[in-house]
């Protein structure tokens, strides 16, 4: 498994490392520490690979993810796996606004609650809330027929 | 048109990671009062992206032995404060000190003669700006980036009970000091806010009608001013907040000082963004988690998103 300090390494070189990636990489477990908020950690992955993120993310985590999976042991900020279209994005905590929003195809999982707009815009995303979710969660994704929001909570207003 | 209305709806949200910054800290624990301005300095550091323009805090100091104080703001300092105190005592009669930081100057004076003093200051230097007037708080707010003006200021060395900070991306008005955040319109109270009040015109005509001092045209005093309006006419801190739910349109999160509490409300679409932690220590409020990563115990700390149109406050 590789460890990458962001806190020490920097998110630019975080993601064009992950970016480095190709589909017949032998590394294919990766493990990001301190990531203490940061915005855009893992963003426009394209390989078969796991990123586990110990801690809590900010802005547009996983975003426009292909093929990855991406494991955050944290709560995640806004944006959280935006335009996603592929692959497998977990949160463990709670996400922020828009957490999915116009994503096309993959599974996003959030284990706490979702806040507002999640999914809006949704486009072939599959996402799974185990709490509740807030206002406007789905908006306009019934208009492309295609994705589903599962949540086990209540959605709120 | 639905295409169109979620599109707008993702624009807003993509707005909202700009324009910007709060933070604020809420103490329950007094052996952290001493590090108070070390903490809420690096909190609004951490927001300088979301606001450049200018930045801003409000402390609510600890210091027993004073009474009451007024903060002025001067362009020029050297002239406008010299002699200043000495010239305010001779014309209202009353004991006063000054303490000059850098373009502000904290004048202590007894609680009871803050009326007589305020007039005396616009008498005697009417290019001197009162930013704010009470028994603990002290607001330093000035255009430039966050780290700059919190060095300025020297807040890292203040002691306190709670503060407020603000750095601001400037929307509906100029880039100046004035513009900066904290408001303050009433005795002890302050507020910073993140976002746009649309109505802010019609609710100032308003509140000026019923002889409410508004000195800026900007939108945030308007929401400053209603609540300290809502306040004199009875209302606690929280019912002012549930009431600014019902009578304020546009973008808001708000975050609010009095003198033993601090109170936060989002509006009911929430927007801008807001995350809160809370310990056996403190209280602690961030636009962004990033804000709060370095304050104790923060792994350990509830953390949450507040929710739309729902007020919260804490006293001591």
């Amino acid at each position: 498994m590789q460890t990458f300090d962001l806190e020490a390494q920097g998110l630019r070189e975080l993601n064009s490392t992950l970016h480095a990636q190709v589909k017949e990489t032998n590394q294919t477990s990766w493990e990001v520490i301190n990531p203490k908020g940061s915005h855009a950690i893992a963003v426009g992955l394209d390989a078969p690979i796991e990123v586990n993120i110990k801690g809590s993310t900010g802005y547009y985590c996983g975003g426009m993810n292909k093929q990855a999976t991406i494991n955050v042991l944290g709560s995640a900020g806004p944006g959280t796996a935006e335009n996603m279209m592929s692959g497998k994005v977990v949160i463990d905590g709670d996400a922020s606004q828009y957490a999915g929003a116009t994503g096309h195809g993959g599974l996003l999982v959030i284990k706490g609650n979702a806040s507002s707009r999640c999914g809006i815009s949704m486009k072939g995303i599959n996402i799974v809330v185990h709490g509740n979710i807030g206002h406007m969660s789905a908006f306009h994704g019934s208009i492309w027929k295609s994705g589903c929001v599962w949540r086990c909570g209540r959605c709120i207003r | 048109m639905l295409k169109n209305i979620a599109y707008t709806l993702i624009q807003f949200n993509r707005g909202s990671q700009q324009m910007c910054g709060i933070v604020g800290l809420f103490l329950k624990d007094k052996n952290l009062e001493p590090e108070l301005g070390m903490m809420l300095s690096d909190m609004l550091v951490t927001m300088t992206d979301r606001g450049p323009d200018s930045a801003g805090i409000a402390i609510y100091g600890n210091d027993e032995k004073s009474d009451g104080k007024i903060t002025i703001q001067s362009d020029n300092p050297d002239e406008n404060f010299k002699n200043l105190d000495n010239e305010i005592s001779a014309t209202t009669g009353s004991s006063v000190s000054l303490k000059i930081k850098s373009t502000h100057a904290v004048l202590n004076v007894e609680t009871s003669s803050i009326p007589a003093v305020r007039r005396a200051i616009k008498e005697v230097r009417p290019n001197v700006r009162i930013m704010s007037a009470g028994d603990t708080i002290e607001i330093y707010k000035e255009v430039g980036l966050p780290k700059d003006v919190a060095a300025r200021f020297d807040v890292s060395k203040m002691s306190g009970t709670h503060g407020i900070g603000h750095t601001r991306m400037a929307t509906e008005s100029a880039v100046t000091t004035m513009g900066a955040h904290p408001f303050s319109t009433g005795n002890d109270q302050c507020l910073v806010h993140n976002g746009s009040l649309s109505n802010h015109n019609s609710l100032r005509r308003k509140l000026r009608r019923e002889g409410v001092h508004i000195e800026t045209e900007n939108d945030t005093e308007v929401g400053a001013a209603y609540l300290t309006y809502k306040m004199q006419q009875g209302s606690t801190l929280g019912e002012a907040l549930e009431s600014s739910l019902d009578d304020l349109d546009g973008f808001f999160t708000f975050l609010v000082g009095t003198k033993d509490g601090f109170g936060v409300v989002r509006d009911p679409i929430a927007c801008k963004p807001a995350v809160m932690a809370e310990t056996d220590q403190y209280v602690a409020f961030g636009s962004e988690y990033r804000a709060l990563v370095n304050l104790p115990g923060i792994e350990e700390a509830r953390v949450w998103e507040p929710e739309p149109a729902t007020v919260y406050f804490w006293t001591h």
